[in-house]
């Protein structure tokens, strides 16, 4: 598995022919994680590559923001529909 | 009236052999026929008619339980995605008794976003972490579409296909009323709906949809229903019956079929059993959600009374995992008595 940082660019950034060659999955903190150490799709979507261990720690560091956001708001209707962001481990 | 039968001259019971009073004599079932017909069908000497059978039953269960998922589809050929508690990207299909994982979507897991289209077409957008971006099914795999013009949480969808879909409303911090709709190629904003809410019920096409009440700022809910007509929408006057957020639509603007939700009027304000059908100018009261009450439940399904089904959910305790189905049928019935 292969992880980066890039900016989600709308159509095109990912093809039914990519979700077929390789595992693809994003996370918070624009990480992509992608199987099959398919390291060209990496490079045309011109991602940053991270390791695993930069890659979750920028993951839990941006659900670590938005639950210190979550846990602040006085916004109740806010809270009612929208449960508090929960930790996510990046597939290996 | 009493059972008395004009050929049953003698008055007792046992075989009629020919229908009277009205009723016709036919070698076999009547078509085509209309609910509440009777006839009495010589070939198997059976007293019959023609039945309305409205009713909820047992589906397969999901995979996993969750709420806040989205799905598009038939009863038959349905598809639902995401969802939250815990956050997923777990994409289902069902074939009418049973649902089978398929490829995860590529977002960040979680659930508010929309979902219209079919099982083999459908355009998914937002969600969680409040995106703007949007994926497509293609019957196998989501890929990349379109970001939206606006990033949107807990919008309402609509939509026949990935090619010929809408967005309306939801959150992005603020409540928002725009409306987008996509045709294949790009989005264009077209008209603001007269409620900027979220957490609504939606359903339909991009040239006649509905929106269904909603939730406007905690505590605030409108019992409003709002008609698009592809450019704009209009206040139909025809307001839902209770005050929901987060229930589940089916249908089109003059056959649309509402059920559950968060009912906001109720004391005490929580999750409803309640189903309402809509034939374009009133609304009707239909049979309850057959479980615990629900809210944030897919659903998916064509009209009133074709199959639709229910999926997920959150129930008045916990999340579900359960699908239900409606089905609105005529059926032949054979007329019995007993003793």
């Amino acid at each position: 598995m292969k992880y980066c940082t890039t900016t989600h660019s709308g159509y095109g950034f990912y093809t039914h022919a990519d979700r077929e060659a390789a595992h693809l999955s994003g996370h918070p903190g624009d990480v992509w994680c992608v199987g099959n150490n398919n390291s060209s799709w990496i490079e045309r979507v011109g991602g940053t590559e991270k390791t695993l261990e930069e890659a979750q720690a920028i993951v839990d560091s941006t659900i670590a923001d938005a639950q210190t956001t979550w846990d602040s708001l006085d916004d109740e209707d806010y809270k009612f529909h929208h449960p508090r962001p929960s930790t996510v481990s990046l597939p290996i | 009236m009493s059972g008395i039968i004009s050929d049953n001259k003698s008055r007792s019971s046992g075989l009629v052999k020919a229908g009277a009073g009205g009723v016709p004599t036919i070698a076999g079932d009547k078509s085509p026929a209309t609910a509440g017909d009777i006839w009495y069908n010589s070939s198997t000497t059976e007293l019959r008619c023609y039945l309305p059978v409205a009713a909820w039953s047992a589906g397969g269960n999901l995979g996993e339980s969750n709420r806040q998922n989205w799905g598009s589809g038939t009863q038959t050929a349905a598809l639902v995605a995401g969802g939250d508690t815990p956050a997923s990207d777990d994409t289902q299909e069902y074939n009418g008794s049973s649902w089978a994982s398929t490829n995860a979507t590529v977002k960040p897991a979680g659930g508010s976003h929309t979902m219209a289209g079919t099982q083999t077409s459908t355009l998914l957008n937002g969600g969680n972490w409040i995106l703007a971006t949007s994926e497509t099914y293609d019957g196998s795999c989501w890929t990349a579409g379109t970001d939206t013009p606006g990033a949107r949480y807990s919008a309402g969808g609509f939509g026949a296909s990935a090619t010929s879909n809408g967005v309306v409303g939801g959150w992005s911090g603020a409540l928002e009323d725009d409306t987008w709709t996509w045709d294949g190629s790009s989005w264009s904003a077209v008209g603001l709906i007269p409620q900027g809410r979220y957490h609504f019920q939606t359903c339909g096409i991009v040239t006649a949809a509905l929106a269904i009440s909603g939730s406007l700022v905690w505590p605030t809910h409108v019992a409003e229903v709002d008609i698009f007509d592809g450019t704009s929408w209009s206040d139909t006057g025809n307001n839902y019956p209770l005050s929901i957020s987060q229930g589940a639509a089916v249908g089109s603007t003059t056959d649309c079929f509402v059920a559950g939700g968060h009912d906001q009027a109720a004391s005490p304000a929580g999750t409803t059993d309640k189903t309402y059908t809509y034939d374009g100018s009133s609304w009707s009261a239909g049979t309850a959600y057959p479980d615990d009450a629900t809210q944030q439940a897919s659903s998916c399904g064509v009209t009133s009374t074709s199959a639709f089904a229910m999926f997920g959910g959150k129930l008045s305790g916990s999340d579900t995992n359960l699908t239900y189905e409606w089905t609105d049928a005529v059926t032949n019935a054979t007329i019995t008595t007993s003793a």
